[in-house]
Order: structure tokens, then sequence, then C-alpha cells
């Protein structure tokens, strides 16, 4: 697999680099040509080259090597799971880049879902209204914890942490400790590969999925909220100054990261079926690697849409690996050396001589 | 990473008449909390403590300290790269303590090293590969919970590699953890061990007063001559060294290694060492934080057991209790720092 990533990596890199060096020799008098490696690295700072590529190769070697892997089926399925781990990662993109981090967002996930399975029918109670109760419930809480961090400046990790044992406890109080017989249909529809919307071939949770992409992306850098929230992680001492309420920032955005975490709580209630209160671990290590590995930086810089790379090429590198008969062991080491790789790529922290 | 970007809001210190006779006791108690951090977990343990011994009257001390033993080696583990700065916190102890149970069990047991030999040899394996995540941190300047992560998908995997089922061990030295070494409870040397490397390391030599320097702020310890980089390198290597051990003692109390505690002590090890009053930014804090962290939430686990309160409560009362124990931790500080 690294051999096949190097050679079109290697290849990519040396046909826009020679661009670079002829364009740049003409326009530069005083300053020395910026090498093609510099003006890779300076694109990359701005868009996440390297994952798409990455990507990009991965899918066509798994198109070359298994038959089958290009049938709209399995293409509908890996949407689906990148789907899921996209919305499962909206939250924890905006905590990160405010330079927290949410390890809440598993618990959060069981109250959507035990919400959905084990909730949808308590008579005299709508199921829209009893989901309005959990996901206001939840933006309560995380509005609790951003409050909690930021007053007290405590560490998010064990906030969060706290806050998430807190959430799965309550559920499975208030359900019993039952998890409910399954989710109701309309929620399996959501995400089930061979269901379509409005008459195109995809998943609904697939055209949700992009749909919050761009409005999470379009809210981030061109509004007023979106562009706070950025100030106040790229630095919230010069934010306070500038008079943002960086407290604000931090309540809101915690609430906003509980409340998407019990939405895709129900969503993947309806994808996994049966629901129990290890659902959401899984997505909490995913969401964590999904963010580190588009690019986004604890403060920012970053985007959404570096997420959804990170989700792209995680998710289609674990699918190839499952294609390629690998076990769930090779698959996580490989994960790991994917994020090392990805990270000694584009992620280096500047020496500590130079921070001086 | 973000409690140490909030200078603004410290509250602005208020040097009014403060040593008026009503307020300077209370005032020196919490000033002694915030001292020494590892006060409240200390109390809370020591409350717990009696509070089990009432409800449970044989209470066995060896049997409970050897269940304490794998959470309390697994939290000090996690001390070194915490303190070491930068965010640092080392996800992947509790794959490396599977995985030093796992390569006991399938590799060293086999082959005859299943006395007290696999010991020094597996502390020096979680030390290589604790180097190898400080090296990556330090020499590929990559942000450490970053690499620990990786870390921890790289570890699982292996550990799934290493055994996919459950392999029994019975009958080795390893179950001397579990009962009592001669009059002494194995649990206790258990704990021990990870202990006696620590104080060796920091107390002997200048190395703690290093490891608090560079955790403090790296730049200043840079710029003073200290080796940053092989200071934290050593620091994710003494925790992989610690936990090696607690890997043992998993063997010592199951008689089997499975992969499938490969991600177990992650999340409560940081709840234990958290609980203790370490603070997670670094340069500051100590092994006897997480020993009262882990103690407390063993006790607490174990008299919930007792008191027969279900499962679901215990994640409640778990999580408003670490809430309540940060909170505590924060306002004491912050006390502290008022009142200089």
């Amino acid at each position: 697999m690294m051999t096949t990533q190097q050679d079109s990596l290697s290849a990519a890199e040396a046909a826009p680099g020679v661009d670079a060096a002829t364009s740049g020799a003409d326009s530069a008098e005083v300053r020395p040509t910026p090498s093609a490696g510099q003006w890779l690295l300076s694109l990359q700072r701005r868009f996440p080259l390297v994952q798409v590529l990455l990507t990009v190769a991965v899918f066509a070697w798994g198109a070359a090597t298994m038959p089958g892997f290009l049938e709209p089926t399995s293409i509908r399925s890996v949407l689906v799971l990148c789907a899921l781990a996209g919305l499962a990662s909206i939250g924890q993109t905006l905590v990160v880049l405010i330079r927290g981090i949410d390890l809440s967002l598993a618990g959060f996930i069981v109250v959507g879902a035990v919400t959905v399975t084990r909730f949808s029918d308590v008579p005299g109670v709508p199921l829209p209204v009893m989901l309005a109760v959990a996901v206001a419930c939840g933006a309560t809480a995380g509005g609790l914890v951003g409050y909690m961090c930021h007053r007290f400046a405590i560490h998010p990790i064990i906030v969060t942490l706290a806050a998430g044992s807190i959430a799965v406890g309550v559920t499975a109080v208030l359900s019993g400790g039952g998890y409910g017989a399954g989710a109701p249909g309309w929620a399996t529809r959501l995400s089930s590969p061979m269901s379509s919307t409005f008459g195109i071939p995809v998943p609904p949770v697939v055209v949700i999925w992009v749909l919050a992409t761009a409005v999470v992306s379009v809210l981030l850098h061109r509004t007023l909220p979106g562009r706070r929230l950025l100030a106040t992680g790229a630095g919230p001492v010069a934010a306070d100054l500038a008079h943002i309420s960086t407290r604000k920032v931090w309540v809101t955005v915690y609430a906003i990261s509980a409340a998407l975490a019990v939405l895709a709580g129900v969503v993947l209630a309806g994808f996994a079926g049966n629901v129990d209160n290890r659902l959401g671990n899984p997505y909490l290590f995913l969401s964590i690697a999904a963010v580190v590995l588009g690019g986004t930086a604890f403060g920012g810089p970053g985007s959404y849409t570096r997420t959804t790379v990170g989700v792209l090429l995680l998710t289609v590198v674990s699918t190839v690996l499952v294609g390629m008969g690998f076990q769930e062991a090779d698959q996580q080491i490989l994960n790991g050396v994917v994020i090392l790789a990805a990270m000694a790529v584009y992620g280096r922290e500047r020496r500590l001589r130079d921070q001086v | 990473m973000s409690t140490t970007n909030h200078p603004a809001l410290t509250p602005v210190p208020d040097p009014g008449p403060q040593t008026t006779a009503t307020t300077a006791p209370r005032r020196s108690l919490r000033s002694l909390f915030a001292r020494h951090t590892y006060l409240f977990a200390l109390g809370l343990a020591l409350a717990l403590l009696v509070a089990n011994l009432v409800n449970q009257p044989n209470f066995g001390a060896t049997s409970q300290l050897a269940n304490l033993a794998p959470l309390g080696i697994a939290a000090m583990a996690s001390v070194p790269s915490i303190m070491s700065g930068r965010g640092g916190i080392d996800l992947s102890i509790s794959p490396l303590m599977t995985l030093s149970a796992l390569l006991y069990a399938t590799q060293l047991h086999p082959i005859g090293l299943g006395g007290y030999v696999a010991l020094p040899v597996l502390m020096v394996t979680g030390a290589l590969v604790g180097t190898l995540t400080g090296l990556l941190i330090v020499v590929g300047r990559l942000q450490p919970i970053v690499v620990t992560l990786a870390m921890f998908f790289v570890l699982t995997g292996v550990d799934l590699k290493l055994a996919p089922s459950p392999t029994t061990v019975s009958g080795t030295w390893m179950a001397n953890f579990a009962g009592s070494m001669g009059p002494v409870p194995g649990g206790l040397v258990a704990l021990a061990i990870p202990v006696a490397v620590w104080l060796l390391i920091t107390r002997l030599t200048t190395y703690g007063s290093l490891l608090r320097s560079v955790g403090g702020n790296d730049v200043t310890a840079f710029t003073s001559g200290v080796p940053v980089g092989a200071v934290r390198v050593l620091a994710y290597a003494m925790g992989g060294a610690m936990a090696a051990v607690g890997g043992l003692v998993l063997i010592g109390l199951a008689s089997t290694a499975e992969a499938g505690t490969s991600s177990a002590y992650t999340l409560i090890a940081i709840a234990a060492v958290a609980l203790g009053g370490i603070p997670l930014q670094g340069g500051g804090g100590g092994i006897a934080n997480a020993l009262a962290g882990a103690a407390a939430i063993y006790l607490l686990q174990s008299l919930l057991g007792v008191l027969q309160v279900s499962q679901t409560w215990l994640q409640v009362i778990y999580g408003a209790l670490l809430i309540s124990a940060v909170l505590f931790g924060a306002i004491a500080a912050r006390e502290l720092k008022a009142g200089r």
C-alpha cells in the first residue's frame, strides 16, 4: 500500500513542481524564488492535498484490484459509512477549532439512539417532541460543559469524559436498563444503502451529510458567529480583547456539538439496528482521527471540509483493507500508521529552537 | 490544550485586606489543598475506605490491593507523559499493558521464561515501545495526543494479532500478584514497582526537576539548557516500563490474557489522574496524585458494588464525582493564584 501511495505522490509532486519553479522565476525580484517544496507546502496549508491524493490513490487501487468495488451498491455502502462518520464528527471539528476536545460524543450518541429505539412509542408524546426534548437536554448538558471548561479553566478532556459518562448513565436509568426493540422503519430507511432520496438513487443520510457539509462550511467561514468561533480558537486572549465573548462561544459550541451528537445517534440507531451503551465508542476515536487526519489543528486553522476529506480517507482505507481480506488487527495497525504518516507529511510543529 | 490559553480568565487579584482573623484559616486550608493537589483525592479515598470497611465486614486487604493494582499502575504510567507537557497524555498505556500480558502468555511463558525473569524483560520491552512513542513526538515534532492516539490503534492491532482469542496461563509466578508474597500482599508489591522506578529516577537524579521545567514551559527550559527532547523521550519510556508491570498483574488476576482488555483502562486512567488533581497542561503533580485518584475510583466502584447500586447509577455518580473533583481543584488553584 505504501509504495502505491508514494508513487502517486511523487508523480503528483513532480508535475506541478516544475510549473511553480518556472512561474515563480519571473515574478520574484527581491524575494528568493520559492522552491517547489515550499510551494507545495503552502498549497498543503490551504488545501488538504495529500489527503485527497491518498484517498484517490487508495480508491483507485481498490478499484483496480477488487472486482465489484465500483458497483453502485458497494459505492453506496461506502458513502453511507462515510456519512455516518462524517455526521458524528461535525461537533468534534467545531470543538477542536476552539482548542477543545469532546469525549462526551459517545455518550450523547447513545442518548439519541435510545430516544429513538426505546421512547419512540410513548403514549401521548409524539416522537418529534421526544426528539426535541432529547436534543434540548443534550444541548443544555453540552452548554454546561462548555461553561465549566471556560469559567474554571478546566481541561475539557475531563469534563467531557464525565459528561459522557453521566449522559449514558442517565439514559440507562430513564430507560430502565433496556435498550428497546429496534429502530423504527423511517430511521432504518435513512441509512439503508438500498433506499433513495426523492428519486435520487442515494440513501438520505448521504444527502443529509452533503447538505450539512455545505451548511457548516458556510456558517463557519462566511458568517459572524463562525468568524467569532475561529477567532476564539486562533487566539482566545485576542478574541476577548476584540469584544468577542469567548465564554459564549465555548458554551454555544459545546451545546451544538452535543445536540448534533444526539441527532447522529438517531441516524446511527437506524443503521446499527440494535443499540447498547457502547454504540458511540467507535465513532469517538474515529471522529478525533478524522479531524486530525483532515489537518485541522487544535485552535485552527481548519475547516469541516478538511474533516470530510479525513472521513473519506479513513473509510476508503478501511473498506479496501476489508476487501483485501485484512483482519481487524491489521486494520487497526494501518489506521495508526496512516495517521502517523499523514501527520508526518504536513502536521509537524516548529522546532523548539525556532520558538524562542 | 485549552486551559493554558485562558490567562484572561484568572480573576484580577484583589489586594484587599485579607489577613483578617476570619478568613485566614480558611485561606490557608484552601492553599493547602491547592499546593498538595492529591489531598482531595486522598481524603475522598480515605472516606470511601471507611465506608467500605463499615459495609463490608470481610474487606480483604490482599485481594482489594490486587484488584486496585491494574488501575493504579495504569494511572501512574500516565503521569510522566502528562507531566512532560504540550498536552501530552499517553492514550497507548492501556493497550501496552495488554501487549505486555499477551507477550508473557504467548511468547515468554511457552519458552520457559515464566517466572520473575519475565518482569524485567517486559519492562524493558515496554520502555522500548514508550521510547518509540517519545521519539515520534520529539524527532517527528508531532502533537503528542495524535501520536499516542496512533500508537493506541497500532498497539490494539498488535494485541489482536498476537492473540485473536483469549490465552489461558495458569499456575504462573504472576499469580503471586493476586495473592501474597510472603507476608506482603502481592498487589502492594505490584504497585511498589512503578513507584520505585519513579522515585529512583526522579529523586536520585535531577530528572524530576527537569521534567517539571519541561512540562511547565518547554521553551524556557530549552533556553536554560535542559535537553528537552531527551527528557520527553525518557518520560514516555518510563510510562511504558510502568505499563508493562500492569499487564503482568492482569495475568495474575485473571490467569488469562486477551486482546479485549486493550482499551479497558484508557479513559478510566485519565479519570483517575484527573481526580488525583494532576494539571493536564503538564509541569505539576506527581505519582501520589495518580495513586490517590485510582484508589478513590476503585473504592467507589467497590462500595457501590457492595451497596448493590445498579451499574447504571454507577456511571452517573462516577461522572458527577469527576466533575466535582476537577471543579474543586480548579477553584482551589484559583484561590492560590489570587492569594499570591
